[in-house]
């Protein structure tokens, strides 16, 4: 009852916890945080861990810290690697954003997980919302949220294919009347697209550079399908025969080359979801064609490559990188609406 | 203009050139095809007061030299979706989210401004996107703080005022069903046939039980009396209302344990140097005293002489 009590001064939450960045919606508001899943603590030899930063304060440590702090991403592929840390990370958002409250927050909470979580973890992240205060955790499948923020009828008896590129994972989902009726996760994302153009560069034009650089060339320069008209971007990095920085131009049709491994691991998980799919559904899907989410969803003519390969009309939801948070936010907005699609134990 | 496109089919002469359409087109006669880029300029004023986007998506696309057949193709989409659109025929087309999508690449593929167009088309009706969020994609700290702090302020207030009022409703209601809020309840507790009284400084573990017993036995001693079961056996008392039966003046701290004729205990603590202790009850007392030298006991008013009952500093006597 207490808790009700606390509950009403709570903002009732949806967290897209995702491997690259932690979304908060919160209802009413909107996306009120949207920070890194970093979580940066001391170690002490006979002690606990203390965290000494979090989100865009602990990603600014990455791979700049001395030995005795370490930065880490407490989520792997879309899943919790570190329960603790991850539970740390959970608190300190949930408690920045009821940063003025005169007591505990003691919020509902919703947190998105992958389809393919298994039980064991999809308890963890439940047991985390509850020990960083939450009055009621319930879990939404990640492609459903999408789905949701993407704005796409869930609720009718129509085939939908929701494809929501993460940091860590890429979840290929047909739904239908508000349930998933296929599912592939691929460990494929934003992230792996910047060690592809990592590796890339290493291996043609000798030379190391980092991740942020790497995201930025992405993100400035990066494509999915061959460009007649190819933008072209000076880099810095460190040669590694000279073991002098030098700098260097890439190509749009480079960073294609580039990633075109982790482009192809998801045609191949769209092509298996096509197949996999009940052919009334299948001509649904064909007719009004699938959705991008997420950050990937950003990379240049993404849609294109898609439906080139598929031959199924491609669309890009607006502002995809928020779809997952947001949807979980319509979730809360109509929490009894929504009981059918939320998972709790 | 025309020239710089890529994905245009092959013939890419100037649109004063009639040829192209006619030679690509499969769908249209040559009379219709012959006409239709002269009606998209002529006619794109009306139209997009009909159709908004569609006929600026479909005068672009005249104007490069494009047929809904060569829209659709590139877009993976079906030629009536293509003239849907075109048409603003919302009945033809599935949800509006696929509609937006759709008009972003058909946009991006003609060389418009896709957020312009899907601007213009807003067929709210089967949208299931509640209204437009301000916040979307914006990260704002700043409104963390505004609008819910203001509604939590004025529910705070509310619920303080009834906490006010619960605590005001006295805690003997409430104390009944939260354990938490006072162990120890004065309207609970049996009424003793006897009164304690500590006085200056008064040790108070429950402020208000305390202070109601003060007050009852200070305003009426006769009471106390009454309520005791042989009240009329001490008709002494009830002349003089002031004294009470015993009264212990501490001069220095010592321990001082009363019992009375039925041999219950009245009192059994240490008295602190400069308290005094009045205990009324039913004789005879038997009284003890830790430290004699530090206590001066009168009973009834008169000073009792301790030294006689007084062996290694400890007095133990009985009073009538």
């Amino acid at each position: 009852m207490f808790n009700q009590f606390r509950g009403v001064f709570a903002r009732d939450l949806a967290i897209d916890l995702g491997t690259a960045n932690t979304l908060i919606y919160a209802q009413r508001q909107g996306i009120i945080l949207n920070e890194p899943s970093v979580v940066a603590y001391r170690i002490k030899r006979g002690q606990n861990h203390r965290v000494i930063a979090v989100g865009a304060d602990a990603k600014r440590m990455l791979g700049r810290t001395p030995t005795n702090i370490t930065a880490i991403r407490p989520l792997k592929d879309g899943v919790i690697a570190e329960f603790d840390v991850t539970r740390e990370m959970l608190q300190h958002f949930i408690g920045k954003v009821h940063e003025r409250s005169f007591l505990r927050p003691s919020p509902r909470v919703i947190v998105s997980v992958p389809c393919r979580s298994t039980a064991v973890e999809r308890k963890a992240i439940l047991q985390s919302a509850r020990d960083s205060g939450a009055r009621d955790v319930r879990l939404i499948e990640e492609p459903m949220a999408a789905a949701l923020g993407a704005g796409l009828p869930v609720h009718e008896a129509v085939g939908t294919l929701v494809v929501d590129i993460g940091g860590g994972t890429t979840e290929v989902a047909v739904l239908s009347l508000s349930g998933v009726v296929h599912a592939d996760t691929v460990r494929v994302g934003g992230d792996r697209f910047d060690e592809s153009v990592v590796n890339f560069v290493r291996r043609t034009h000798g030379t190391m550079i980092g991740e942020a650089i790497a995201e930025t060339i992405k993100r400035d320069i990066g494509v999915a399908y061959e460009q007649k008209d190819p933008r072209e971007l000076k880099v810095r990095g460190h040669n590694l025969q000279l073991g002098v920085p030098r700098m260097f131009t890439l190509n749009s049709n480079d960073v294609l080359e580039a990633l075109r491994d982790p482009l192809t691991m998801i045609v191949q998980s769209v092509k298996n979801a096509l197949e996999a799919t009940p052919p009334e559904l299948s001509a649904d899907i064909a007719e009004t064609g699938m959705v991008l989410t997420g950050g990937g969803a950003l990379l240049k003519d993404l849609d294109v490559l898609l439906a080139e390969e598929t031959g199924v009309p491609v669309i890009v939801a607006e502002d995809p990188l928020t779809c997952v948070a947001r949807g979980g936010g319509k979730a809360l907005d109509a929490f009894d609406a929504y009981q059918d699609i939320l998972w709790s134990e | 203009m025309k020239d710089e496109d890529p994905i245009a089919p092959p013939h890419e002469t100037p649109d004063a050139d009639a040829a192209p359409p006619i030679e690509a087109g499969g769908d249209f006669s040559p009379a219709v095809a012959l006409r239709a880029p002269q009606d998209a300029s002529a006619s794109a004023p009306p139209q997009s007061a009909a159709g908004g986007c569609g006929a600026k998506l479909r005068a672009a696309r005249e104007r490069m030299g494009m047929l809904p057949a060569d829209i659709a193709a590139t877009l993976h989409l079906e030629e009536p979706v293509v003239r849907a659109i075109e048409q603003g025929r919302e009945d033809k087309l599935p949800a509006a989210v696929y509609v937006r999508g759709y008009i972003r690449a058909y946009a991006g593929l003609v060389g418009l401004d896709a957020d312009e167009l899907v601007a213009d088309f807003a067929p709210v009706a089967d949208d299931p996107v509640p209204a437009p969020n301000p916040l979307l994609g914006a990260v704002d700290r700043k409104n963390l703080a505004d609008l819910p702090h203001r509604r939590a302020g004025l529910l705070f207030s509310g619920i303080v005022l009834v906490i006010v009022i619960a605590l005001a409703a006295t805690l003997w209601a409430i104390a009944n069903s939260f354990d938490w809020a006072f162990s120890a309840d004065p309207v609970a507790e049996p009424e003793p046939a006897w009164r304690n009284e500590l006085r200056p400084p008064a040790p108070a573990p429950n402020p208000a039980p305390a202070a109601q017993e003060e007050e009852t036995l200070e305003s009426s001693p006769p009471a106390a009396a009454d309520s005791a079961p042989d009240a009329a056996a001490e008709p002494a008392e009830e002349q003089d209302p002031v004294l009470a039966d015993l009264e212990f003046s501490f001069r220095e701290n010592s321990w001082v344990e009363v019992r009375d004729g039925d041999g219950q205990s009245l009192h059994g603590a240490v008295g602190e140097a400069g308290q005094t202790l009045d205990i009324s009850g039913t004789g005879p007392f038997t009284i003890s005293i830790g430290y004699a030298a530090g206590v001066e006991l009168r009973h009834k008013g008169e000073v009792v002489a301790l030294g006689p009952h007084t062996q290694d500093g400890v007095a133990r006597l009985e009073l009538h």
